[in-house]
């Protein structure tokens, strides 16, 4: 696959969008869960469309160093942090794993609890969780993303668990 | 002595295999006798790995669903720079076109105005040859990309060039005439100058490929 897309990275960078489309097939999936988990349900449809019209203006920085699923990733990571920051300027969120919450008799934690615990979640804590624990960034790639330290991230990485505990494992 | 709020804080590490050797000795004998601490390490087992069972198992929308609005945007997109660069393009046309009709109105005033200067009238009918390069030069930059851009554009940026083009040549027919005439000679200078921004701007433009 590595060689398809870096072949279809080179034809779309010229123009070709049927070259376009193939890499969107084979990547949107990937970028639409990241959009879910980083930024929630409702704004992962558009999120996931502006990461593929940003990866589609900056293809030629694309050089086929790494493999494009990762530079699309990292740039898609990039991109929703971005998101979640001027998101966050507009409305404050808080730590909010209160009572509208599944109480600790209901069923197992499905993929929607998943997300909807992560959305109560603080988004500095919560972009740390998906990276690491869904995405599996290392804390020393997320200390770079984020600007922080890997303490910084170790230490947030440990308040977001301990926050989804009161409702994820019980 | 490492209090109980620091070894709780270091469970997640813990979890993770992230301590060196005597800290996680450390915190595994302080989690053998804090029950606190015990059930903490298990609820944050089971959150890491619901977290990754989610990761793992969960199902995306379908790439072909999301592409047909994807591929409308872009269309949209390209559409919105393809006219804002014809736009650009006219702008620019119609920029060099206001230039030479200003000049002449410039002229008129500065021959209201302006004394001769016999001084001047020696340098009359004389350009700088780095300039006259520059023109070729950027002349040619600006015949070669002009195959690229749409016709309509093309034609309208060259009728903008021939207008400056036409007023230099009247102008150094009146220095030939005149060849004492200071303004005709700053006026000269002056075409020579927004001639050369103009061929500037047009060969940065043909060149981006529109």
């Amino acid at each position: 696959m590595a060689q398809e897309d870096t072949e279809d990275a080179r034809l779309a960078a010229a123009g070709d969008m049927a070259a376009f489309e193939r890499l969107h097939r084979r990547h949107a999936g990937r970028v639409q869960l990241l959009a879910r988990r980083m930024l929630g349900a409702d704004a992962a449809p558009e999120a996931t469309q502006d990461a593929f019209v940003r990866a589609w203006e900056h293809l030629h920085q694309f050089h086929g160093d790494a493999e494009f699923g990762t530079w699309l990733h990292r740039l898609a990571v990039n991109l929703f942090l971005r998101m979640a920051e001027q998101r966050l300027r507009t409305e404050r969120r808080t730590l909010e794993l209160d009572e509208d919450l599944p109480s600790s008799t209901r069923e197992p934690a499905s993929a929607m609890d998943v997300h909807r615990a992560l959305a109560k979640l603080d988004p500095s804590l919560r972009q740390v969780v998906v990276l690491h624990d869904m995405e599996g960034y290392s804390h020393e790639e997320i200390a770079q993303l984020l600007g922080i330290t890997s303490g910084g991230s170790r230490m947030r990485l440990h308040r977001a668990r301990t926050a989804l505990r009161a409702w994820i494992a019980q | 002595m490492t209090s109980h709020s620091e070894h709780q804080n270091r469970l997640s590490d813990y979890l993770d295999g992230a301590l060196d050797e005597q800290t996680r000795h450390e915190v595994q004998r302080h989690i053998e006798s804090c029950p606190e601490c015990h059930r903490a390490l298990e609820e944050l087992r089971i959150v890491r790995d619901r977290l990754r069972i989610v990761a793992r198992t969960e199902v995306p929308a379908a790439a072909e669903l999301m592409w047909p609005p994807l591929r409308r945007r872009m269309q949209l997109l390209q559409a919105r720079r393809r006219r804002a660069r014809r736009t650009i393009g006219v702008l620019l046309a119609a920029g060099i076109l206001l230039m030479a009709a200003g000049l002449p109105i410039a002229w008129w005033r500065g021959l209201q105005s302006t004394p001769e200067n016999p001084r001047s009238a020696a340098a009359s009918g004389l350009e700088e040859r780095s300039t006259l390069d520059a023109v070729d030069e950027l002349r040619r930059a600006v015949d070669a990309g002009k195959a690229a851009l749409d016709p309509a554009t093309a034609a309208r940026l060259e009728r903008s060039l021939a207008t400056v083009d036409s007023a230099i040549a009247d102008t150094r027919t009146a220095l030939t005439n005149d060849p004492s005439n200071a303004f005709l000679v700053r006026y000269l200078s002056q075409l020579r100058a927004h001639q050369v921004s103009a061929l500037r701007d047009a060969a940065a433009y043909v060149r981006r490929g529109v």
